[in-house]
């Protein structure tokens, strides 16, 4: 699987109402979205929770097809979950029995809620990361966390840290490209060998990309310092984040969502 | 001369590792007493080979560096006293651009890059946006704003960079080794960009090992071994027979080989157009 | 060794939306022996041109044949074992080679392809110092030293050591002056033809500077948009061709630049000159005519 095939964390490009709303807003309310994911308990309430997901994404204009790409990475992850659930929950009517491993009415039930569970939250958290570019949700972050800077939690630090990581991934993507041609046009052989020898041909490509990580990050620093930075106190920023009307919908939207969740606890019907 | 400095040195020196008893021997200064006044306005190219300490000598204009011994004024702020409490006050008089395109960037995102020096001194909101959009436009950028700087060529993002140091409106800008890893058409743009920035009164140091770029500026400043080994006008310096593995510009070799054959031309001479101009307005001998 | 390339085409992301094309039906020769200059803008197909040639990219359509000294032909633009054998042949020095050092020492650094290609500790240590010699660097001074401590300008040639202790018949070099000060570029080239003059190889020479390329190369390739311009002699691509490659945006060499100058200010003038003292001669002449 190429590396652009992954498309968690990716942003699609878009003028919808959902692209365009506060990246802080968009924060908060998938935040409470995954929470919902947790307070559900019933099947027929994570109909709900679907409700709410397909509105977002038929309103987004993101093609289903694109963002169902983002299973791909994580599909083992939640088959695994599957099958742990489906092997390991003892209780209720016994179905079938294989050894030590019995399959329950009640462990079938777990692996699929816990099976929807994460779909819902995968496809919920890379709706995000689609509708919003990645430097929003840096300033988003920043923004959210900066009243947590008084009790010493280093917004600002950690929101540089993501942004020059941002600008710097195609940098080594493309420098890692570059070593790894100009070794195997000295013989070297990244592919074939056992597991040990693969390790060791990592070498060649390995020292010169962390010497180059090393040089940039000094250059960087040195560009930085030239440019008058000096952490985050007396900074202003030049995009100032406003919330408009399209972001009071979608908080009231998402806390009436919230609050049905919450009820259907208490209703045996949904 | 009536004189309005912009940068002052006096007798810096600089050790990059200094000896355990704090002391290092004379042999390792990469700067080794060095003192000349940069003038407002003017256009001062310093040239030398690798290792002459013209770069570690840039960094000494906006306190990246700090004398080991001697001092550093810029606009009458001396480096030493003003980095202890804010060097942003020195380096937002004088900006700087760096030799590598691509590891002078922040953001992933070409505006938001050109913000970052004005965001850092605390400039508001609007009027940042205001000088974002200026100085991109003056570098030729405005439409690639939105995009990342990993889709540009070496000249673009480097004119990205020049941007960043513009919108942070410096009195002075100190390139170093802007076109170094440009291609012919890269440094084609850097060049007449910096000629723009000196032509809209703003003082421009260039440090470079290309002889046809030190030819556009008003004074030359030669480094060899952390000291000065020349300092004049272009014809001056051109004149001069003791350069050394310094490759001299075109036009001025040609000079010199047509006065041998007794074509008269004046010592002032040194770009490919004051040549052709002169040879080609020449009528009578 | 001569390598033919046949009709080589490259698209990347081919049935994207951000499908290039890199390299557009690109036929040429390089004979034996053969010093070619590749110019042309960044993103003109330059690189990707003779990463394939080293094998280092497949083509999407095309192929790169050599033709060995008795006549035999190996297509090397396919995989296989003969191919890769016969690709070995082919030396790459990446631009900033410097920065894909990455052994404890300069020696280890520089029989780090002599050891892939299988050799013994001793043949590998033989053919190591012999390259050194050939880049100027004294192994017995260096050799132990890490690469990591030398200057710029040694690291570029140990990096290039590394390469030809592989003994290449086809040496491709992409911008090997890029970033060096004037003496440093002017030894890098001197270098390279007395390595082509005591090796006998075929040299590739990728370079943004046309001064370089009409005094080393016996032909000139321009590229421009993935597709091959002009293949001819400096004086035939610089002088018959020089309103074109100032249309693509080009650099001409010094002299028939300056001389064109002269022209386009109504001063009659030959701008077919590539030499300096030619060119010299020929502005002597064209003033001392004018003053009569």
């Amino acid at each position: 699987m190429a590396v652009r095939d992954i498309t968690l964390g990716q942003y699609f490009p878009g003028e919808s109402c959902i692209h365009r709303l506060d990246p802080r807003v968009k924060i908060v309310c998938t935040f409470v979205y995954l929470i919902s994911l947790f307070v559900v308990k019933s099947f027929s309430a994570f109909l709900l929770c679907i409700l709410f997901l397909g509105t977002v994404i038929a309103l987004s204009k993101i093609p289903f097809k694109f963002i169902s790409k983002g299973l791909k990475p994580v599909i083992f992850l939640i088959i695994l979950t599957m099958v742990i659930n489906l092997f390991f929950v003892s209780t209720g009517d016994v179905l079938a029995k294989l050894g030590p491993i019995t399959i329950t009415k009640d462990g079938i039930y777990r692996a699929l809620f816990m099976g929807l569970r994460l779909v819902l939250l995968i496809f919920g958290s890379s709706l995000m990361t689609l509708t919003t570019k990645p430097i929003e949700l840096t300033d988003g972050m920043e923004k959210l966390l900066s009243p947590l800077a008084k009790i010493g939690l280093p917004a600002h630090e950690l929101a540089m840290m993501m942004t020059i990581a941002l600008r710097f991934i195609p940098t080594l993507l493309d420098e890692t490209d570059k070593i790894m041609k100009a070794q195997t046009a000295r013989g070297a052989d990244f592919e074939n060998g056992s597991i040990k020898e693969k390790a060791k041909a990592l070498i060649p490509l390995l020292v010169p990309l962390f010497v180059s990580a090393f040089r940039i990050a000094g250059d960087l620093a040195m560009a930085m310092e030239a440019r008058c930075y000096h952490g985050g106190s007396g900074r202003t920023r030049m995009h100032q984040m406003k919330l408009g009307k399209g972001d009071a919908v979608a908080i009231a939207v998402t806390v009436i969502y919230l609050a049905l969740v919450i009820l259907s606890r208490q209703l045996p019907l949904l | 001369m009536a004189s309005d400095p912009m940068i002052q040195l006096k007798d810096v020196r600089f050790a990059y590792e200094q000896g355990e008893d704090d002391t290092p021997q004379a042999a390792e200064f990469a700067i080794d007493g060095v003192s000349f006044n940069i003038e407002k306005g003017s256009f001062v190219a310093i040239v030398g080979s690798n290792g002459s300490g013209k770069s570690t000598l840039a960094k000494h204009m906006n306190a990246l560096l700090l004398p080991t011994s001697g001092e550093v004024l810029v606009d009458d702020l001396n480096t030493v006293t003003e980095s202890q409490t804010q060097p942003w006050e020195i380096r937002k008089r004088v900006g700087m651009v760096f030799q590598n395109p691509d590891n002078q960037l922040v953001s992933s995102v070409v505006e938001d890059d050109v913000a970052f020096g004005p965001e850092n001194i605390g400039i508001e909101p609007s009027e940042i946006r205001r000088r974002v959009d200026e100085s991109l436009q003056m570098v030729g950028m405005y439409e690639h704003r939105k995009k990342g700087p990993h889709l540009l060529s070496g000249g673009q993002k480097q004119r990205i960079a020049i941007a960043g140091v513009i919108a942070m409106d410096p009195e002075c800008v100190v390139f170093d080794e802007p076109t170094a890893m440009l291609d012919p058409k890269g440094r084609r743009e850097i060049m007449s960009i910096i000629r723009k920035l000196h032509s809209q009164g703003r003082t421009v140091v260039l440090i470079t090992h290309f002889m046809e770029e030190a030819a556009e500026a008003d004074r030359i400043i030669i480094m060899e071994h952390g000291k000065v080994h020349a300092d004049g006008t272009p014809a001056q310096i051109f004149s001069r027979d003791d350069l050394g593995v310094l490759a001299l510009p075109f036009a001025v070799k040609m000079a010199k080989r047509l006065r041998q054959s007794g074509i008269d031309v004046p010592a002032d001479i040194v770009t490919d157009e004051q040549l052709a101009d002169f040879l080609c307005s020449k009528e009578q001998g | 060794m001569q390598i033919r390339i046949e009709d080589l085409s490259k698209i990347y992301s081919p049935g994207l939306p951000y499908e290039t094309k890199a390299l557009d039906h690109v036929s040429f020769t390089v004979e034996a022996g053969e010093f070619i200059g590749i110019i042309g803008h960044t993103g003109s197909g330059k690189t990707t041109l003779v990463q394939s040639i080293a094998g280092l990219l497949e083509p999407s359509d095309g192929r790169i044949v050599s033709v060995h000294a008795d006549g035999t032909e190996t297509v090397i633009s396919q995989k296989g074992k003969e191919s890769a054998l016969v690709r070995r042949k082919v030396g790459i020095v990446f631009q900033y080679p410097e920065y894909q050092l990455f052994e404890e020492t300069v020696m280890k650094d520089v029989c780090f392809g002599p050891k892939n290609q299988g050799l013994s500790l001793e043949e590998q240590k033989e053919r190591a110092r012999a390259a050194l010699d050939l880049v100027g660097i004294d192994a017995d001074d260096k050799g132990e030293v890490s690469p990591f401590e030398l200057s710029g300008g040694q690291k570029r040639r140990v990096a290039i050591a590394g390469v030809l202790a592989m003994r290449p018949e086809v040496l491709i070099l992409d911008e090997p002056t890029a970033g060096l000060d004037p003496k440093g570029h002017d030894d890098i080239l001197e270098m390279i033809r007395r390595i082509r003059q005591e090796m006998d190889m075929s040299i590739i020479l990728v370079s943004h500077n046309m001064d370089d390329v009409a005094e080393y190369a016996d032909r000139v390739l321009v590229m421009n948009h993935g597709k091959m311009v002009f293949l001819g002699t400096p004086k035939e691509v610089y002088c018959e061709h020089e309103e074109a490659l100032r249309a693509i945006g080009l650099d001409i060499p010094s002299c028939p630049s300056f001389l064109w100058q002269l022209k386009n200010r109504g001063m009659d003038v030959d701008d077919n000159k590539l030499e300096f003292e030619e060119t010299a001669q020929e502005i002597i002449r064209a003033v001392k005519s004018r003053w009569q």
